[in-house]
């Protein structure tokens, strides 16, 4: 008994999905059931490296599958594309998607050895009104027009993609009025100098720049902000955060200005993961001297270190005497402390076991902590 | 609630009882629906779930019930599990817990199972052998798909 005949063609549709769209194409062979059961698959995935030969049978097949689609709705179509397709064909394939109300792109133009141009992409991507979810990578364009409406967008990534100018990034942002998560990863060769986010709705944000130059401002404005992730070396001539009542999580790794009033936006964090400098100041060129760790107790023991702070993780441990105090002050203070985890720098046996043996004389606050050294 | 309240008992189609946490069959909102509406008893007949899928469908449920209550606990291992889970599932099997998937109304499970049925038919041939689909066309028939699909056939 054929046990694919039991299944409904909703079930065969999903297994469909899952399949690249060439090898859904194929399956119209398969028999009369099949001819035009692929012509239904609300997912369409486009793959130019998988393609040998001539790149007008691609395009052509590209077009008429696209084109012959009949999904009540179109969920998704993601062009996986090279340098050497057509700017025409990539606009065209974005407005047949956008007039089908596509509810999710995914748009990635791998380079070229040549140093190739970025695509620019066509204007009604920029006006769809079914949008849910955008994603662009490497060489992309955003040159944003002035009206920007994409009223469904909840998810946005940018990665490794041109900005036309500085404006680019936030006229966009301007026209996203229910985004909830954005990421933008910024490549190193990127040229314009403001990162300005402000989105009410925002709940997500992950942004990465491996950039090392200077640049102007950055400035994050999401009051309803959950998670953030911020992964950089930038040297900002002007770094903000507005304050965050709602973050829950997260993970900061900044090499040159984080200052104080930066970090104190970060208060309402349930867990948080800290990797940076803190001196004002940056220092041009390598220095043999470590500085010294720039840390004093505040007058008060903060709130989290009294009422919430559960586990405490300390990667990279020096033993410096600023090192002994801070972790003292935090093994003394931290009263619901379930562990401590410190991973020394150093290999040296004789080395840990003092640091150990240190840190093990502590009086803790908490009388159920653990101390964890490996 | 009271400790009896806490479990429930899922009956496959051949009598087959298994005696499982709410918590781990309510990820089927088949289920839960059923329990919302009380039409049901502590005892829920499955009728269109043999005794063997069944058992490996709470099998799925148990261990994502364990992660999802307990945050992140290693998503990667999760998806390992996930993997080790189909990988070695016949044909029938596959389709079976598709199949329940889908009456149960569980997901995630079911994008499970028929990514697994997507990823054991890579091609052409592996899709008429795995699935067992007889080609009903005749030879002009098949040559026609084939000059309108070109690029799709080329390898």
């Amino acid at each position: 008994m054929d046990i694919i005949s039991q299944l409904s063609d909703d079930l065969l549709l999903r297994i469909l999905s899952c399949v690249r769209t060439k090898g859904v194409a194929a399956t119209s062979l398969l028999s009369k059931r099949w001819r035009s059961l692929w012509m239904l698959i609300p997912n369409l995935e486009y793959d130019d490296s998988t393609h040998i030969g001539d790149y007008k049978s691609f395009s052509q097949f590209v077009y008429r599958s696209l084109l012959s689609n009949k999904a009540p709705v179109l969920e998704s179509l993601h062009l996986n594309l090279g340098a050497d397709c057509p700017v025409i064909d990539i606009g065209l394939w974005i407005d047949i998607a956008v007039s089908r109300r596509v509810r999710e792109l995914e748009i990635s133009i791998s380079s070229s050895v040549k140093g190739s141009v970025s695509v620019s992409l066509p204007s009604s991507l920029y006006s769809s009104e079914t949008l849910e979810t955008l994603r662009l990578i490497s060489c992309v364009l955003l040159d944003v027009p002035v009206h920007v409406r994409l009223p469904a967008l909840k998810t946005l990534s940018l990665r490794l993609v041109d900005y036309i100018d500085d404006t680019a990034l936030p006229r966009l942002l301007s026209g996203c009025s229910r985004l909830e998560g954005l990421l933008v990863e910024r490549y190193d060769g990127d040229t314009t100098t403001d990162v300005t986010v402000v989105i009410p709705s925002l709940q997500r944000l992950t942004m990465l720049d491996q950039n090392s130059g200077t640049a102007g401002r950055f400035v994050i404005d999401a009051p309803c902000l959950k998670y953030l992730n911020i992964k950089d070396c930038v040297l900002y001539n002007f770094r903000q955060i507005e304050n965050t009542p709602e973050l829950a999580e997260a993970h900061v790794e900044i090499t040159h200005g984080a200052t104080q009033k930066f970090l104190s936006a970060l208060t309402s964090v349930r867990r948080l993961s800290l990797c940076l400098s803190l001196s004002e100041k940056h220092d041009s060129g390598c220095s043999a001297k470590e500085p010294p760790i720039g840390w004093k107790p505040s007058n008060s023991v903060p709130k989290c270190f009294l009422f919430s702070l559960e586990a405490f993780v300390w990667i990279g441990y020096k033993g410096r005497q600023g090192d002994r105090e801070l972790a003292t002050y935090v093994l003394k203070n931290a009263a619901c402390l379930k562990t401590a985890t410190f991973s020394p720098e150093s290999t040296n046996v004789g080395d840990k076991y003092q640091m150990l043996k240190e840190l093990a004389s502590v009086p803790t606050a908490s009388i159920s902590s653990q101390l964890l050294f490996d | 609630m009271s400790k009896s309240e806490k479990k429930i008992v899922l009956k496959s189609l051949d009598n087959e009882a298994f005696e499982v946490e709410k918590a781990v069959a309510l990820q089927s909102q088949t289920i839960w629906v059923m329990c919302e509406d009380k039409c049901v008893g502590n005892e829920i007949p499955l009728e269109n779930v043999t005794g063997q899928i069944l058992a490996k469908v709470i099998d799925y449920c148990k261990k994502h019930a364990v992660v999802d209550g307990d945050g992140d606990e290693s998503s990667e291992e999760l998806k390992n599990w996930d993997t080790e889970f189909t990988k070695n599932m016949d044909q029938s099997t596959l389709f079976n817990m598709i199949l329940a998937a889908n009456y149960l109304n569980i997901k995630s499970l079911l994008n499970l199972t028929c990514q697994a049925v997507a990823d054991k038919t890579k091609t052409i041939d592996e899709f008429h052998t795995f699935l067992n689909i007889e080609n009903n066309f005749t030879p002009e028939e098949e040559a026609q798909i084939c000059q309108e699909n070109l690029w799709a056939f080329d390898d």
